[in-house]
C-alpha cells in the first residue's frame, strides 16, 4: 500500500517537473527520451536547447526549430568539444558541482584534439566516448566511461583491445585496475612517448620502476629509444609475469652465451629455487593441517619468508644480484627451516609406533599366560 | 576386611560354578561389547575434561586435545575407533544371536537388545558432530535436509533434537547433552535389563538345557574373555596410533562440503538416494519394526532363514548403492 | 599320578595366577599412568584465540610516534603509539600479504613489496591494496598495552 502511494507520488512529481519544465522537444522527440531523462544534465537542469537551441515552450514543428529562436540542429562533430567546453570549461559554472575545467585544455592536447584541429573527424570528440543524450557519471556501472565499460568504449574505433593481466584484474571485479585512459591518458589520450612508459607503468608499479631505474638497463636503453617496460612484458597483451620470461626476452637482446643471459639466468635461478622452497613448505604446512596439526608457530614464518620473496620480485628489476640473492636467500633459508620443521612433526609419528610396539609386547605376554593358565586348568581337570 | 574377603569368597564360588559346555567364543562377543562400553565411557569422560560444547571453541577444544594434551591424541583416537569396533560388534552380536535362534522365549530381550543398538546408533550419530569440523557438520546437516522434509512431524523432530532449524550452537549443545548426559544412561539401564535378563533366563541352547557337565566353569569363560578384551584393547591401540584421528577443518556454515555417511548408516543413505525422501524413512522406520518384531516374524525355522537372509541381502545392497552413489 | 607331580603342577598353577595378577596389575598401572598424564594440565592453558589477549609492552616503553611488531595469533600486528591514542594494525598487507613497514617520519605504513601505503587508521592511501588493514582491539590496563582479536 505505502509502495503503491509513493509510487503515485512519484509519478505526480516527474509529471510536475515536466510540466513546469515546458520541455516540448520530448514529446515528439520520444525516442530521445529515455536516454535523456537518465542522464546527468536532467538533474541539473540542462535542457536540450542548451546544445541544440530551438524553443521548447511550443508543439509547433516550424516555431519550434525556428532560426530566431537560435535553432542549431546536430552540432557538427568539429563544434562538439568547443560546445562542451562552454560549460565545463568554466569555473564560475562547474564550482558548484566540483568537477574540473581541465577537460577542454587536455583535449586539445590528446591525439584526438590535435588532428580534429587539423581537420580530421574521424577522431573521437566529447559525445563518442560520454555518448550524446545519456551521460552518465563514470562511476555508475552502465556508464560508457565507466572502468569495466572504458576498453569497449575505446574499441569502437581502436582495434587494440587489452587483454592483458589488466584486463583479467578488471574482470575479476578489482577496480584498481588499469584501463585504457590510466595509461593512455583520459582526456588528453595520447600513446606514451617511448621516455614515457616507464614512467606510465610506474604510476603503479611504483616499486618495479624505482629498481628499473637504477638497472644498467636504463642508459642504453633510453639512447636508443628502447621502450622499457613493454620490451619484456609487451603491452597490450601483458601475460602475468612468468618464469620463462627470463628464457624468451633477454636473448632478444643479448646473444644466447653472454654474460648478460648468464647474469638473467643467475636471477631466474635465486627466484626459482626460492619460490619453489615456499610453495613446498606451503603445501606441507597445509596437509598438517588438514591432519590437525598445530603448525601456527610456522605460520608466521612462512609470512615472513613470503615477504621477502615478494620482496625481490621487484628487485629484480635492478640486476642487482647481490641485493637479489640475499633477499631470495632470507626467503629460502626460512622456507626451508619452516619444512624442516614440519617434516620433523612426523618424526612424532615414529615414537607413537614404538610406544605401540613395546604396548603389543607387554599385551601378547598378557595373552600367553591367560592361554597358560586355561591350558593348566584344561589339565587339570582331565 | 572381612567384608573383602566375603566378597571374594562369593566371586570366586560365582566362578567355579559349571558352565553350558556349547558355550563358545560366539557368546563372548556380548561380553566384548560390554568392555568396548565401558572404555567408551571411560575415554568420554575424560575427554569432557578438555572438550567444550559451543560452536565457537569446539572444534578448537578438539584441536587442542589432539595437539596439546599429553596423550590426548590417544584418548581422542581410542573413542573414535572404539565406536567403530563397538558397532561392528554390536551388530555381529545381533547376528548372532538371530542365525542362531536365540531369541526365541527371550522376546523381551530382544526386543531389549534392538532398541540398544538404536541407541548405539544415536551414540554414533550425535558424537560425530560434536567434533565440530566440515565433515560432521555437513554430515549431520545432510540429515537435518532429510528430516525436515518428513511431512506433519518433521519440523517437530528437528526442533526436539536439533533445537530449530538450523544446524548451529543449540544443536551443538543439545547433541552434547544427548551424548554424554542422556544415551549413557539410557545404555547403562537397558544394559543392566539385558544382562538381567540373560542370567535370569540363562544361555540358549537349541537341544534344550545342557544337562552333562562341562568341564568348563565361569572362570574359564571369563579368563577367555579377558584374552578378548586384551586382544581388542590392542585392536583399537592399534587403529588409534596407526591411523589418527583427522580434522577436516573448522565447521564451516558458508561453504559447503559433500560428506559420505559413515559405514553404518551407508544402508540408510543409499536408501534415501533410492527413493523419495518421505518414503525413504517410511521404510527405514518399517524396517526398525521389522527388526523389533523378529521373534514373532520368525517363529518358523525356515522363515525365519529366509528373512534373515533377504534383510541383509537388501541391507547390503542399499549400503553398496549408497557407497557408490 | 604322583604326588611330585600335583605338586609341581599345584606350584606351578599358582605361579601362572601370580603372573597373571602382576601382567593385570602392572597393565592397570600403565592405563592409570596414561590417564594421569592426560589428566595434568597442558602448557599451552588458553587454545581459544577469540578469547585470548597478548601484552605488547609497558606504556612508557613505546613513546609517541613509535610503534612496535608483534605476533599475533601467528600474524604479525603492528602496535602504534600515536598521539590520539593506540592502534594496531594487522602488518600483512592486503595486497599479496607482505608485511607493511612503519614509516615513523611520514606517520605511515608501507608495504615494501608493491608500494602499497597506508594511514595509521589502516586505510589504503596509495598503491595497489584494495583493502584496509585489518584492525585489532588495543587498550591500556593500567600500566600495560593489551591487544585482542575484534575490530579496533
Amino acid at each position: 500500500m505505502f509502495l503503491l502511494l509513493a509510487m503515485v507520488v512519484l509519478t505526480l512529481g516527474v509529471w510536475a517537473g515536466a510540466a513546469q519544465e515546458q520541455n516540448s522537444c520530448l514529446i515528439c522527440h520520444s525516442e530521445i527520451k529515455v536516454d535523456y531523462l537518465e542522464s546527468v544534465h536532467t538533474g541539473f537542469g540542462v535542457t536540450c536547447i542548451d546544445c541544440h537551441g530551438g524553443d521548447p515552450m511550443t508543439l509547433e514543428m516550424q516555431k519550434a526549430h525556428a532560426l530566431e529562436a537560435f535553432f542549431r540542429g546536430t552540432p557538427q562533430r568539429t563544434e562538439i568539444p568547443e560546445l562542451c567546453a562552454s560549460c565545463h570549461s568554466d569555473p564560475v559554472k562547474m564550482k558548484p558541482y566540483g568537477l574540473r575545467t581541465d577537460q577542454y585544455a587536455e583535449y586539445q592536447t590528446s591525439q584526438h584534439g590535435k588532428l580534429l584541429a587539423q581537420g580530421d573527424t574521424r577522431v573521437a570528440v566529447c559525445t563518442d566516448c560520454h555518448t550524446a543524450h545519456r551521460i552518465l557519471p563514470a562511476w555508475e556501472p552502465r556508464s560508457t566511461t565507466h572502468p569495466e565499460n572504458i576498453s569497449q568504449t575505446c574499441a569502437q574505433c581502436h582495434s587494440q583491445r587489452d587483454q592483458s593481466v589488466h584486463s583479467a584484474a578488471l574482470a575479476q571485479g578489482n577496480t584498481k585496475a588499469p584501463t585504457c585512459a590510466t595509461c593512455h591518458g583520459v582526456h588528453g589520450a595520447a600513446p606514451p612517448g617511448v621516455a614515457d612508459v616507464s614512467k606510465a607503468c610506474g604510476m603503479c608499479h611504483i616499486a618495479e620502476r624505482t629498481h628499473f631505474e637504477a638497472s644498467p638497463h636504463k642508459k642504453p636503453m633510453d639512447e636508443q629509444s628502447i621502450p622499457e617496460c613493454v620490451s619484456c612484458h609487451g603491452s597490450h597483451s601483458i601475460e602475468p609475469p612468468d618464469r620463462k620470461l627470463f628464457d624468451m626476452v633477454c636473448t632478444r637482446c643479448h646473444s644466447a652465451s653472454s654474460k648478460e643471459q648468464l647474469v638473467g639466468q643467475k636471477i631466474k635461478t635465486l627466484l626459482v629455487a626460492a619460490d619453489e622452497s615456499l610453495r613446498e613448505a606451503t603445501q606441507l604446512l597445509e596437509q598438517a593441517q588438514q591432519r590437525a596439526v598445530d603448525v601456527s608457530a610456522y605460520r608466521s614464518r612462512l609470512i615472513e619468508a613470503r615477504s621477502y620473496f615478494l620482496q625481490a620480485l621487484p628487485v629484480q628489476h635492478s640486476l642487482d644480484i647481490v641485493h637479489i640473492e640475499e633477499l631470495t636467500r632470507r626467503a629460502k633459508s626460512i622456507a626451508d627451516d619452516v619444512r624442516g620443521g614440519l617434516h620433523s612433526l612426523q618424526g612424532v609419528f615414529t615414537v607413537r609406533l614404538l610406544g605401540l610396539t613395546l604396548v603389543w609386547i607387554f599385551l601378547l605376554l598378557v595373552i600367553v599366560v591367560i592361554s597358560l593358565v586355561l591350558r593348566e586348568r584344561q589339565g587339570e581337570r582331565l | 576386611m572381612n567384608a573383602l574377603a566375603r566378597v571374594r569368597e562369593l566371586l570366586r564360588a560365582e566362578l567355579r560354578q559349571q558352565a553350558p559346555y556349547h558355550l563358545n567364543l560366539w557368546h563372548l562377543l556380548g561380553g566384548l561389547t560390554l568392555f568396548l562400553l565401558f572404555l567408551e565411557i571411560t575415554t568420554g569422560i575424560l575427554l569432557m575434561v578438555y572438550y567444550r560444547p559451543s560452536a565457537d571453541e569446539a572444534y578448537e577444544s578438539v584441536f587442542y586435545i589432539i595437539n596439546d594434551v599429553q596423550l590426548g591424541w590417544l584418548i581422542h583416537g581410542i573413542h573414535g575407533w572404539g565406536a567403530q569396533l563397538f558397532i561392528l560388534l554390536v551388530l555381529v552380536h545381533v547376528l548372532r544371536v538371530y542365525f542362531h535362534e536365540a531369541y526365541r522365549e527371550r522376546e523381551l530381550n530382544w526386543v531389549i537388545g534392538v532398541v540398544l543398538l538404536l541407541v548405539v546408533g544415536a551414540f554414533a550419530f550425535t558424537g560425530t558432530l560434536l567434533v565440530w569440523d566440515q565433515k560432521a557438520f555437513w554430515g549431520i546437516d545432510a540429515v537435518r535436509r532429510v528430516i525436515a522434509d518428513v511431512p506433519v512431524v518433521g519440523k517437530a523432530i528437528l526442533y526436539f533434537l536439533w533445537g530449530g532449524t538450523e544446524l548451529d550452537a543449540n544443536a551443538l549443545l543439545r547433541f552434547y547433552v544427548f551424548h554424554v548426559g542422556l544415551l549413557p544412561w539410557v545404555a547403562i539401564g537397558l544394559v543392566m535389563a539385558h544382562l538381567y535378563l540373560v542370567s535370569r533366563q540363562g544361555i540358549f541352547h537349541r537341544s534344550g538345557v545342557g544337562a552333562q557337565t562341562s568341564g568348563q566353569t565361569y572362570g574359564d569363560v571369563a579368563l577367555r574373555g579377558l584374552l578378548l578384551v586384551v586382544l581388542s584393547f590392542g585392536i583399537v591401540l592399534t587403529l588409534a596410533v596407526i591411523f589418527p584421528v583427522e580434522l577436516a577443518g573448522r565447521a564451516d556454515p558458508l561453504v559447503y562440503q559433500s560428506v559420505k555417511p559413515a559405514w553404518y548408516f551407508l544402508p540408510a543413505y543409499g536408501l534415501l538416494k533410492l527413493v523419495p525422501k518421505a518414503a525413504g524413512v517410511a521404510l527405514a522406520s518399517v524396517g526398525v519394526l521389522g527388526l523389533l518384531a523378529a521373534p514373532w516374524l520368525g517363529r518358523n525355522s525356515w522363515v525365519a532363514w529366509g528373512l534373515g537372509m533377504l534383510g541383509i541381502a537388501i541391507i547390503a545392497l542399499l549400503a553398496a548403492y549408497g557407497w557408490r552413489w | 599320578m604322583s604326588e611330585n607331580e600335583t605338586e609341581g603342577s599345584y606350584e606351578r598353577r599358582t605361579f601362572l595366577s601370580k603372573l597373571l595378577g602382576g601382567a593385570l596389575t602392572v597393565g592397570i598401572v600403565g592405563v592409570m599412568g596414561a590417564i594421569m598424564a592426560y589428566l595434568f594440565p597442558p602448557e599451552r592453558r588458553v587454545f581459544n584465540p577469540t578469547r585470548r589477549r597478548m601484552r605488547v609492552a609497558r606504556a612508557d616503553e613505546i613513546p609517541i610516534g613509535k610503534g612496535k611488531q608483534v605476533l599475533f595469533d601467528g600474524e604479525p600486528v603492528w602496535v602504534l603509539h600515536l598521539k590520539g591514542g593506540w592502534i594496531a594494525l594487522s602488518a600483512i598487507c592486503t595486497h599479496q600479504g607482505c608485511i607493511v613497514h612503519w614509516d615513523e617520519k611520514r606517520l605511515m605504513l608501507n608495504c615494501p613489496c608493491h608500494a602499497g601505503l597506508f594511514d595509521v587508521n589502516g586505510n589504503v592511501l596509495a598503491g595497489p591494496p584494495r583493502r584496509p588493514l585489518k584492525r585489532l582491539r588495543v587498550s591500556v590496563v593500567r600500566d600495560e598495552i593489551v591487544i585482542g582479536p575484534g575490530e579496533g
